[in-house]
């Protein structure tokens, strides 16, 4: 599940295929005509995004001081209508000792601008075709 | 894009300024190694720059609240406590003040969203249940930071509880996404209670960060 990590269809239905967990490819998709993002998850099944105004797609990671390992735990899916975005948190890590385990997903609603960790704006945002 | 390489360093000064050097450090600001290098909160009785200094331990206050008055790096390369001069408030007996350049971390790349200064109890990142980070309540973690990218904290700032991941026990590094290489910049205290029992404890701090 770690390559080809998302798949974007556009109204012209052309599709843009996403990277891998280190190489997510997202600044390389095009910004206009979004219909819908799917995000296939581990155990075979997959996350579907669509009708939204805008799109966005990035990983979560950690970075440790005391041993300077970086983790990455999460990728999120990200959709916004009017100023309202919805956020698809998907857990990376599969650890026992974790709250939430791998292909977990957590769906959040921010208003626009905070939507990143810390309650921050992102960047990132592609313009889709809301139904 | 790929995940931003992130570098931490701390201002090894009195000076207080902004590193000139990115990810290399310059004069007053040196390169924490990750692997060897650890921050130490200490008693008033530990040395800068003294190889033969032992770590004095801090005396939990008798009624209130008291910051630890000194903070350092163990530098493993010179075998030295090297204090942090500017680090701290000067609330609570605390040995700092207004300072804004006393901790800060360099990303040679761009992110998502704004860096993000969290503690956890291991790296496992699941839980903050150390005494030192609150014993299960956030809000009386003892280990306090401020962002100071922008401006520097006032010369008695209280700082923000450091303990997981919940958004009001962490600390945004930056308003906005990073869209260059730059460094952010933090200061920390540790603010004893005299409801404390004696401990000595190593919570890990970590920085999560998104990237696309």
């Amino acid at each position: 599940m770690y390559d080809k990590i998302y798949k974007v269809t556009f109204e012209s239905g052309e599709e843009f295929i996403g990277g891998n967990l280190e190489f997510p490819g997202w600044n390389k998709c095009v910004s206009e005509g979004i219909i819908s993002i799917e995000v296939p998850l581990p155990y075979g099944e997959t996350l579907k995004l669509s009708g939204y105004e805008k799109y966005n797609f990035f990983i979560g990671a950690i970075k440790n001081l005391n041993d300077g390992k970086t983790t990455i735990s999460h990728m999120f899916a990200l959709g916004c209508t009017g100023s309202e975005v919805t956020s698809y948190r998907i857990t990376i890590l599969s650890d026992k000792q974790h709250k939430y385990r791998l292909g977990d997903i957590t769906v959040r609603k921010f208003p626009f601008g905070k939507e990143g960790i810390g309650r921050t704006s992102t960047t990132g945002w592609k313009q889709g075709i809301p139904k | 894009m790929a995940a931003p390489n992130i570098t931490i360093l701390w201002n090894s000064t009195s000076n207080d300024v902004a590193n000139s050097g990115g990810a290399a450090g310059d004069a007053n600001w040196k390169v924490f190694d990750t692997v060897n290098d650890q921050i130490g909160f200490l008693g008033s009785g530990t040395d800068d720059q003294d190889p033969t200094s032992g770590k004095d331990v801090f005396v939990i206050p008798e009624a209130g609240n008291q910051e630890v008055p000194k903070q350092f790096i163990n530098d493993y390369s010179e075998s030295k406590w090297d204090r942090v001069w500017l680090a701290g408030s000067n609330a609570d007996q605390g040995g700092g003040g207004n300072y804004r350049f006393a901790y800060g971390a360099y990303l040679d790349g761009t992110t998502a969203s704004a860096p993000v200064l969290q503690a956890w109890d291991s790296t496992t990142h699941t839980t903050s249940n150390l005494a030192v980070l609150g014993g299960g309540t956030p809000a009386d973690s003892m280990l306090r930071a401020v962002n100071t990218r922008a401006a520097a904290p006032g010369d008695e700032w209280a700082g923000t509880p450091l303990a997981g991941d919940g958004g009001s026990n962490t600390i945004a590094l930056d308003t906005t996404a990073i869209i260059a290489p730059e460094m952010v910049y933090w200061n920390m205290r540790l603010l004893i209670p005299s409801s404390a029992s004696p401990f000595a404890s190593n919570p890990i701090l970590s920085i999560y960060m998104t990237y696309a």
